[in-house]
């Protein structure tokens, strides 16, 4: 070991022994192994150098000087290989007595270092092992469970590479050896694995990942379940209906379960995502009477599912529902977060929509603008909501025909859009679209033709010809090429 | 001795030149350098011609190349010797037929694929000063290579000046383990070196190398060079023998020597008798840090004798001088000049600032250098880890410094009259000039070490000078004539006398005398927040964001001007600020940017016209949230927001708290549960806490109870799965958006004013095409960071074929070094 290994193992070993992530130095002038190294106030010293590297930092407190390693994920690595090799001979015993004993703080992030280092090496059974163990020790199985799925998955696969084959290969044999006798607690590590990757955005993996769980039967476990409809967006296009049937279907044997209620409004939304509106709407009341029927202050909850279902009668065209819902929501959102709030500024946007419906743009307006200045209070001049915020504005203006206040609002939300987002991204789709209709509005059908074709190409990028709004786009385009 | 000549004739250049200037050497303290030269020498070839052994069998692993890498550009013994035992172990596990065993033999590796003899092992007893400040003995058996490493990182490399007769008895403990290491390596004859150039061995009679080198083992032959490493100057033999005469004083020099304090005095007086040139050099040295001490320590007892309390000077004691070394005198100083001046301190010493600003303020501001400067960068570069210098080399470099340094004392002329005093219970001295005398004082001191003016007024030094009886051994007291601090751990004081004795006290009285110094500094009386008005406390609560900013900038966890917006968690931490709730929770994995984000809000909250206290939770004195806020605010615990009459927060005009890292408070379940209940004592959401926390998964949030729910706010976004209520409400910071990425990696690379530098050869767009699983990890501030710094002028990085954590490529170069 060199000089500064030694210094940096033994500290983390002085740590671990002391159960004190910080340590006085006066300690470590007496250890053996250190001593000299931390006595010593030249700038060469190992000790000194870092120090000065910022690796290792001193404070005082109480008048009395302690040493703390700086950055708390470096100071889990070093941890990690120090409990490697104490526990090389021993397992997942040993790591399960450490976790469960020792009240180092950092030792659970310790002993996941230690468990990826494991698997670096290509030890898994430990992990699964400790997996088996259960209770408390489950938290510290999730990081290096996701590790060993990214680590299996390919990570370093280049860019190009479209291939998931190989990748999905050694992926199913990491899952069968996890399901093998599988009990609940698998299922919860996977679950919080696969959180954590949607935490840390390896969306690429996630659907390779979900293309095996989708063919694996395991739906007598709720967090089996779980684990599918909380992941439904990473399925495959041609097996999420069917995953979604499948699970209404089995998801009935836990109608009892506390969460049952909270499984039906995400079941709803899935189907609102995939535009099924009479079994979103079902689903969603469905979700409210449960919710009302356990008492308590479920508002939060309530809000969300009032939220959901005024957007499906929006799109079913069903004013009274839709204003029902609406204000309901608003006032739990109001009673829940106050007036300035994102929420709050949805909610006022949702009401504008009523009188949209109901052809009352000026009273629109009004409330367009008052939901965005909350947005701008609480988002800045330059963020996606603000953009949306002048933009419903501007389309409140153009109903009224006011042309020249719409293309004003139209062209900010395009300059705050292109700020924050590369050119392809779909909002400014949406961007082009409103100046498209502005110049249409006006008459001027060749400039209007060019900003939807922008706004198509935009749409088609992102989605596909298929996609709704792509349609839309050709709709208006053919309009303008026949007249 | 004559046993290491002899075999120092037989062994190659770079190990026998040394071993000559240790034998024509008179002087112990330099033989002490010399044995680590001769190391460095053995480590360096061996090592070298090592290196091209494997590269020859491609033994040169991933992790080996980085060691390698650093070794070419700065070696140390320790880094070599490691490097050296995993060449051999790869050699070994090849089973390579270059592999010697007599090689791994000297270097205590043991091997498998050839036989070779037992490694010798060889015990140490060393003698140690415990924490009580007793003396211990200390039994340490190891190889002889690794016995002698520790010595020189012991004894070595720290710098200290030791005197003749301690420097002959640490040379006599490890000259045996120094002939049974030459033994070992004579019996590495196999390697035999010749000049690359002339063809001629290096073994014997030859006088010096030019860097080139061939080595011809068995029937191969392989060529290195290394001009920084390798060259070995011919050895002036008339310099060898020669010994200086001390040097004949001029009218200053007797001035220094004559009335200077004797700390100052005797150490200069040594510096110009003694007669070995290299010794020289660091008794030069010994006289600039006492030089350093005398300007900080009277610097620091002006400031605790006078009824001041300025936080900026707590604040550079506790960073500079609790272990200081020869750049922190001078910050500290600086820094504590400038505040004493602010604040019209009346000084004792009524020259010392004047003094200060002519000769490094103003030089500093004109030049951009200062004769401090040179002088620490002086010692810094030739005294500290590098080798013995040439006798030649040791006069040019005496004859830069020395007058640098005397310049600087010359112009310290006024020190002469401040008398500095020693009294213990009968006997007073005078500690001026290079010898001490006893003296009849017409006063008692109220200090037993103190300087006089000259109107007889007293100014404390204690405990920054003490003296060797009150707390030593007798083994130092009957040494040193006058201790002088050199560091503190809050239990423990070092101290160095001017006679190069060192010491080590726990002794109470003393200590408790330092710490009550400081506690007294930093003890303000408390007081009722009615008591304040609006212009105080919200000076109050600048002093203490700006504390809390300024420990953040020194520990780099947040850097000056560079901060990439993070717009997701920036929305969220402004949109709350009117909600009802009083718990924001920040959640994310370490070094996801929780830190840079809180300062960056608290910047835009007090821009906002919100008061806001930043507060970091490894630095809390208690897990309880309102008596931090006492301690930090000095108030008394009986205050309540409620009562003020001077600001009045409301809900949409809240008091923010912003607490970073509260994880790492000593008790941090204790501290959220105080949080809970203080938040709990003030509904309405007109005090509202930010809590940042670091954790890997959701799953490993503290938990509140379901009745405080109404208190947290609820920032989740992706619908409600979560158990516990603050996994549920907590806002996730999420990893850097690949703009984002984009954007910290251009703003890293731009940045000038940051002395770390940061600029890889490569753009982030050509590291993801390049390797994927690097790439991917950036999204991370912290890991981008770490890896900017790591492939700082570097080309993309070499592929190892498969995922590797930036962790452990920064812990490889951290324990490379």
């Amino acid at each position: 070991m060199t000089g500064n290994h030694q210094l940096l193992y033994r500290l983390a070993e002085l740590m671990l022994e002391h159960e004190q992530h910080i340590l006085p130095v006066d300690l470590l002038f007496d250890d053996e192994q250190i001593g000299d190294f931390v006595k010593s106030i030249q700038i060469d010293s190992p000790y000194q150098q870092m120090l000065l590297e910022g690796v290792l930092t001193e404070s005082v407190r109480y008048e009395k000087l302690f040493v703390s390693y700086t950055v708390e994920g470096y100071f889990h690595h070093v941890l990690g290989e120090v409990i490697y090799h104490q526990t090389e001979e021993f397992g997942a015993d040993a790591l399960k007595q450490i976790v469960e004993e020792n009240e180092l703080n950092g030792v659970k992030e310790g002993v996941e270092q230690c468990l990826i280092m494991q698997i670096e090496l290509g030890f898994n059974d430990v992990l699964f092992k400790l997996i088996d163990f259960g209770d408390t020790i489950l938290k510290y199985c999730t990081k290096p469970l996701s590790y060993l799925i990214l680590k299996e998955y390919g990570i370093n696969k280049n860019l190009s590479d479209s291939s998931f084959k190989i990748e999905a290969n050694k992926l199913k044999s990491v899952l069968n050896k996890l399901m093998e006798n599988s009990t609940e607690n698998d299922y919860k590590v996977l679950f919080n694995s696969i959180n954590y990757l949607q935490q840390i955005q390896k969306n690429k993996c996630l659907v390779v990942l979900y293309n095996i769980l989708s063919c694996i039967e395991k739906y007598e476990s709720l967090n089996f379940i779980k684990i599918l409809l909380f992941g439904t967006a990473f399925i495959d296009q041609n097996r999420k209906i069917e995953v979604l049937e499948i699970i209404e279907f089995e998801i009935e044997k836990f109608s009892l379960n506390k969460e049952y209620p909270e499984f039906i409004f995400e079941l709803g939304t899935q189907h609102l995502r995939l535009t099924n509106f009479e079994k979103s709407i079902a689903l969603f009341e469905k979700s409210k009477e449960i919710f009302y029927l356990y008492g308590g202050d479920y508002s939060d909850k309530l809000e969300k599912i009032y939220s959901n279902l005024g957007s499906v009668y929006w799109y079913t065209g069903n004013l009274e529902k839709m204003r029902q819902c609406y204000e309901t929501s608003y006032n739990l959102s109001i009673k829940l977060y106050g007036e300035i709030h994102q929420s709050t500024a949805f909610g006022l946007h949702n009401l504008a929509l009523i009188n949209v419906m109901e052809e009352d743009y000026n009273k629109s307006i009004l409330i367009f603008k008052k939901s965005l200045d909350i947005t701008l209070r609480i988002c800045g001049n330059v963020h996606p909501d603000t953009a949306r915020g002048y933009s419903n504005l501007g389309s409140a203006y153009l109903r009224l025909s006011e042309s020249k206040k719409a293309f004003d609002l139209f062209n900010i939300a395009l300059t705050i859009d292109k700020q924050v987002f590369h050119e392809f991204h779909p909002n400014l789709g949406l961007d082009y679209d409103d100046l498209g209709d502005v110049f249409s509005k006006d008459g001027d059908f060749s400039k209007a033709k060019e900003y939807y074709e922008i706004s198509r190409s935009i749409f088609l990028n992102n989605y596909g010809p298929e996609y709704s709004h792509v349609k839309l786009l050709d709709e208006k385009i053919n309009e303008l090429n026949d007249l | 001795m004559s046993q290491l000549i002899k075999n120092g004739f037989e062994l190659p250049l770079h190990v026998s030149a040394p071993l000559i200037r240790i034998e024509s050497s008179g002087n112990y303290f330099k033989k002490l350098h010399l044995i680590s030269d001769v190391l460095l020498g053995c480590l360096r070839l061996y090592g070298h011609a090592l290196i091209k052994l494997a590269e020859s069998e491609g033994a040169i692993s991933e992790t080996l190349e980085q060691s390698v890498e650093t070794l070419m550009i700065k070696d140390s013994h320790g880094l070599w010797s490691s490097t050296i035992a995993k060449l051999i172990q790869e050699l070994d596990k090849q089973k390579s037929v270059n592999l010697s065993p007599e090689i791994a033999t000297l270097f205590g590796v043991s091997i498998k694929s050839i036989k070779q003899s037992s490694i010798k092992r060889m015990t140490v007893r060393n003698m140690v000063i415990d924490g009580k400040g007793q003396k211990q003995h200390v039994e340490v058996t190891n190889t002889p290579l690794e016995l002698l490493i520790n010595f020189r990182n012991k004894f070595v490399g720290h710098g200290t000046v030791y005197s003749e007769s301690e420097s002959k008895k640490i040379y006599e403990t490890y000259e045996p383990i120094l002939e049974v290491f030459l033994e070992s390596l004579n019996a590495c004859n196999s390697f035999q070196f010749k000049d690359a150039l002339t063809g001629l061995s290096l073994h014997g009679a030859i006088q010096s190398s030019n860097g080139s080198i061939l080595l011809e083992y068995q029937t191969r032959s392989f060529s290195f060079s290394s001009i920084d490493q390798l060259i070995v100057e011919e050895i002036q033999k008339d310099a060898i023998n020669a010994s200086l005469s001390s040097i004949e004083w001029d009218e200053d020099d007797s001035s220094i020597i004559e009335s200077y304090p004797y700390f100052l005095a005797h150490p200069y007086k040594r510096a110009l008798d003694e007669e070995d040139s290299f010794k020289r050099l660091h008794l030069l040295k010994e006289v600039f840090l006492n030089y350093l001490k005398y300007l900080g320590l009277l610097t620091a007892s002006e400031y605790f004798n006078s009824n001041l309390k300025i936080g900026d000077i707590n604040r550079a004691f506790k960073n500079f001088l609790y272990r200081p070394q020869f750049g922190h005198w001078n910050a500290f100083m600086r820094s504590a000049i400038q505040a004493l001046n602010e604040h019209n301190h009346r000084w004792f010493v009524q020259e010392l600032p004047g003094y200060y600003e002519a000769n490094e303020t103003l030089p500093y501001a004109a030049h951009g250098e200062t004769s401090i400067g040179k002088l620490i960068g002086f010692r810094n570069h030739y005294l500290g880890h590098s080798t013995v210098p040439s006798e030649e080399k040791c006069l040019t470099l005496w004859q830069e410094n020395f007058g640098l340094l005397k310049e600087l004392l010359v112009k310290l002329d006024f020190s002469k009259n401040y008398t500095i005093v020693s009294s213990d219970k009968t006997v007073s001295w005078r500690l001026m000039g290079d010898e001490i005398t006893q003296v009849n004082l017409r006063q008692k001191l109220k200090s037993n070490v103190a300087i006089l003016n000259s109107a007889n007024e007293e100014l404390s030094i204690v405990p920054f000078f003490i003296l060797p009886g009150e707390a030593f051994t007798k083994d130092v007291s009957s040494r040193a004539k006058l201790m002088v601090y050199e560091q503190n751990t809050g239990s423990r004081i070092v101290f160095f006398s001017p006679e190069s004795i060192h010491g080590e006290t726990s002794n109470q009285h003393i200590l408790e005398q330092l710490n009550l110094l400081i506690r007294d500094k930093e003890k303000q009386q408390p007081v009722s927040i009615k008591d304040l008005n609006e212009s105080s406390w919200k000076a109050l609560l600048k002093e203490n964001n700006e504390a809390t900013i300024q420990s953040l900038l020194s520990e780099k966890k947040v850097i000056k001007g560079i901060y990439q917006e993070r717009q997701d968690a920036e929305v969220a931490l402004r949109s709350w600020v009117g909600a009802r709730a009083g718990l924001f929770f920040l959640a994310s994995e370490a070094g996801s940017g929780k830190t840079n984000l809180l300062v960056e809000m608290n910047r835009q909250y007090i821009e906002r016209g919100l008061d806001t206290i930043l507060l970091r939770g490894n630095r809390f004195r208690t897990p309880h949230i309102w008596e931090e806020l006492c301690y930090r605010l000095n108030l008394i615990p009986e205050s309540s927001f409620e009562e003020v009459s001077f600001v009045k927060y409301e809900q949409e005009n809240p008091l923010m708290i912003l607490i970073d890292g509260a994880n790492e408070n000593s008790n941090p379940k204790a501290l959220f549960e105080s949080i809970i209940q203080f938040l709990d004592q003030h509904k309405g959401g007109h005090i509202k806490i930010v809590l940042s926390w670091r954790v890997n998964t959701k799953n490993e949030l503290p938990q509140a109870d379901e009745k405080h729910e109404s208190i947290i706010y609820s920032d989740a976004k992706e619908g409600d799965r979560e158990e516990n209520v603050i996994a549920r409400s907590c806002h996730w910071l999420k990893p850097l958006n690949k703009v984002e990425v984009e954007g910290a990696w251009n703003k890293y690379v731009s940045d000038k004013q940051d002395k770390v530098r940061r600029k890889p050869n490569f753009s982030y767009e050509e590291l993801t095409y390049h390797d994927r699983s690097l790439s991917d990890q950036l999204d991370n501030p912290l890991l981008l960071r770490l890896f900017l710094e790591l492939n700082n002028g570097k080309g993309l990085p070499k592929s190892r074929g498969g995922f590797i954590s930036i962790w452990t490529l920064y812990h490889e170069k951290l324990i490379s070094q």
